[in-house]
């Protein structure tokens, strides 16, 4: 080993013999996706993980404690099926016309983007208003969070996710002005695919919500 | 990975086909609607016993699940050096413990305290044998309480 490497100085020392050696060509092998930005997406996605660890825990504190009802109102008096189907429905499309938007950026149509974006957000909001217009009927009823351990972990649960497709709205307007004033660079772009994983996130974890904790509440 | 540059020829779009095409978008939505409406439309219109409902329910919303994580995510096992599906395994190791850890100790915890101390019928129960134990002394008392148990 060391002689080899003393040789191979003594050989790369002498400028005739450097000569005879085999050119050495460096290549940085790219990854296949090299408009990934390796970090940026890696580093959300890493944040996405840690955020379905914090749903992770309101799931199943709400499992522990979801049957506590306490003597207040039971799931199936208050939970209304229907409109539960058409706030994921709202979710479902925003979650298919973001992805029209990704294909729409990755062609190069600006315009198209954008649309589909508006698109998007419509849909979020839609969802929003159905989730208030939900909460407000709770209140009425006298459902609040205080009632019993039941309500207080569906009313964190549920307004959580609620909050976070807020959060996710604002940043979605933000990118449009964004998107307006600088068009489709390499900035943008990673923000679109970083809010891209956002969004489909939370419809993911919406899945959960309406299974475990509105229909399978319901019918117990 | 082989599926999304199983579109890539079809789309004519190669270099983006990992994140997607209208044909991989409208796959997963149509089983998304699929794998949504059953559990629904069983829960509204009362089909099947309660069995069968909840374990519609609970497959039907983990199918949803991988497929998001697939059509709409595009998790795939190579991207980010493999970072990216390596960190989700992991989070779902770590949700696994604990969620089943959860409900495993709570459950427990929960039969074991429910009787003495919620339950009124068995509330007066003990009250009872404290006072059999006083007047037959601690053999009747082990006895009462091995039923009281179960």
């Amino acid at each position: 080993m060391s002689t080899s490497r003393i040789e191979q100085g003594a050989r790369l020392a002498n400028p005739e013999r450097r000569a005879a050696l085999p050119a050495l060509d460096f290549h940085i092998i790219e990854d296949e996706h090299e408009h990934h930005e390796t970090g940026t997406m890696l580093g959300f996605w890493l944040y996405l993980m840690s955020d379905c660890l914090l749903f992770g825990i309101l799931f199943v504190v709400h499992a522990v404690v979801g049957m506590n009802t306490a003597g207040g109102p039971i799931p199936s008096e208050i939970f209304e099926i229907d409109f539960i189907l058409l706030a994921t429905f709202m979710l479902l499309f925003s979650s298919i016309t973001y992805g029209f938007a990704v294909i729409s950026m990755n062609r190069g149509h600006l315009k198209g983007l954008i649309r589909w974006l508006i698109v998007t957000g419509v849909f979020g909001l839609a969802f929003l208003g159905l989730e208030l217009k939900e909460f407000n009927h709770l209140i009425h009823i006298g459902a609040t969070p205080g009632e019993s351990a039941f309500l207080s972990s569906f009313w964190v649960l549920v307004s959580t996710h609620g909050l976070h497709v807020t959060a996710g709205t604002i940043w979605l307007v933000v990118l449009i002005f964004q998107l307006r004033r600088h068009g489709i660079n390499e900035a943008n772009r990673r923000r679109v695919m970083c809010l891209s994983l956002f969004w489909h996130f939370l419809d993911l974890i919406w899945i959960g919500v309406f299974s475990f904790v509105y229909l399978a509440a319901y019918i117990l | 990975m082989s599926h999304a540059s199983g579109q890539t020829g079809a789309n004519g779009d190669g270099h983006h086909a990992a994140h997607g095409s209208y044909k991989s978008y409208i796959v997963g939505f149509i089983l998304s609607v699929i794998l949504t409406v059953v559990p629904f439309w069983m829960v509204m219109s009362d089909i099947g016993d309660l069995q069968l409902k909840l374990g519609v329910i609970f497959t039907f919303g983990a199918a949803q699940i991988l497929v998001h994580i697939h059509y709409f995510l595009h998790v795939d096992l190579k991207a980010e050096q493999g970072w990216q599906a390596m960190s989700l395994i992991f989070t779902g190791v770590i949700l696994f413990i604990v969620v089943v850890g959860s409900l495993w100790v709570m459950y427990h915890l929960h039969s074991n305290m429910m009787p003495a101390h919620f339950g009124h019928d068995h509330g007066g129960h003990s009250a009872q044998i404290q006072q059999d134990s006083d007047r037959h002394g601690a053999h009747d008392h082990v006895s009462h309480a091995s039923e009281n148990h179960h």
